[in-house]
């Protein structure tokens, strides 16, 4: 029987984020809990910034019987394009208690008056 | 043949089920599309969040694993009481006073589980620990909830 629901069990999920301004950084952090620390990364390619990972293959205990599953094995993978006001030689990750938090610096806005000849 | 789902009472007592069927069909969607988490929507009390857990049953213990990212161990509570288990939590938003918004998809404040097990656990025997935003409790169940082989004398 066909069912009109979306399959999603290939599709990498996006992870949730929170882009926050810290006044001299900004700060990117994304949900991605369960996450193995090999599988996860971060890369820059032009202006484009990509964060991914994979939950840690799981397994249950022995001899189990589930009674609730709602977790499941992702694959996480979300990107961003980073705008001029972004030092893109800056940044950092860190993944701490299941969360990406990726730091980068602003580049201060330049003035120059011109002189008019 | 076509098979068609058998629900003659939902139709009847609920004129309005087609309607909530195809709602809940356009909220998959959405998260779908949006790649929202694996918690359900509340509906109208959206704005909460209830972490997802797995719960496993071996023959002594439970084991629950529930998905808290972003939250530090010292801010994460478990009691339970019977059977019944309760995880409780808050999620705060770093970066303190400097922080304004850009995008904001992740919950932040307190949040709170509860689930019923379906026998009493030994709370005092209990084991918690927290990786990568996965917090995993192991509930022993207590003695006489466990399993027993029964002798059955046929005649």
């Amino acid at each position: 029987m066909k069912t009109n629901t979306p399959t999603i069990e290939y599709a990498p999920r996006r992870p949730l984020v929170d882009i926050s301004d810290r006044g001299d950084v900004i700060v990117i952090e994304a949900d991605m809990p369960g996450v193995s620390k090999d599988s996860i990364r971060a890369e820059l390619k032009d202006d484009e910034l990509v964060i991914a990972g994979k939950t840690a293959s799981f397994e249950a205990p022995d001899k189990a019987t589930s009674l609730l599953r709602e977790r499941g094995e992702y694959e996480y993978s979300r990107s961003f394009v980073l705008g001029p006001e972004v030092d893109k030689a800056s940044i950092t990750a860190e993944y701490t208690n299941g969360t990406l938090v990726v730091t980068m610096k602003k580049v201060q806005p330049r003035s120059y008056s011109i002189a008019i000849t | 043949m076509n098979l068609i789902r058998f629900k003659p009472y939902v139709q009847w007592l609920n004129p309005l089920g087609e309607i909530e069927n195809i709602r809940n069909q356009i909220d998959q969607l959405f998260d779908f599309t949006l790649g929202r988490s694996g918690e359900r929507d509340p509906g109208l009390l959206s704005g909460t969040w209830a972490p997802a857990v797995d719960i496993y049953e071996t023959d002594d213990d439970f084991v629950v694993y529930a998905d808290v990212p972003g939250v530090a161990k010292d801010n994460v509570s478990v009691e339970a009481t019977d059977n019944i288990l309760t995880i409780k939590g808050e999620r705060t938003a770093s970066g303190g006073d400097k922080r304004s918004e850009i995008r904001s998809e992740r919950f932040i404040g307190s949040f709170t589980r509860t689930i019923a097990l379906p026998s009493e656990v030994d709370a005092a025997q209990a084991k918690a620990s927290l990786d990568t935003g996965v917090l995993k409790l192991t509930l022993p169940k207590k003695a006489e909830a466990k399993t027993r082989a029964i002798k059955v004398n046929v005649q």
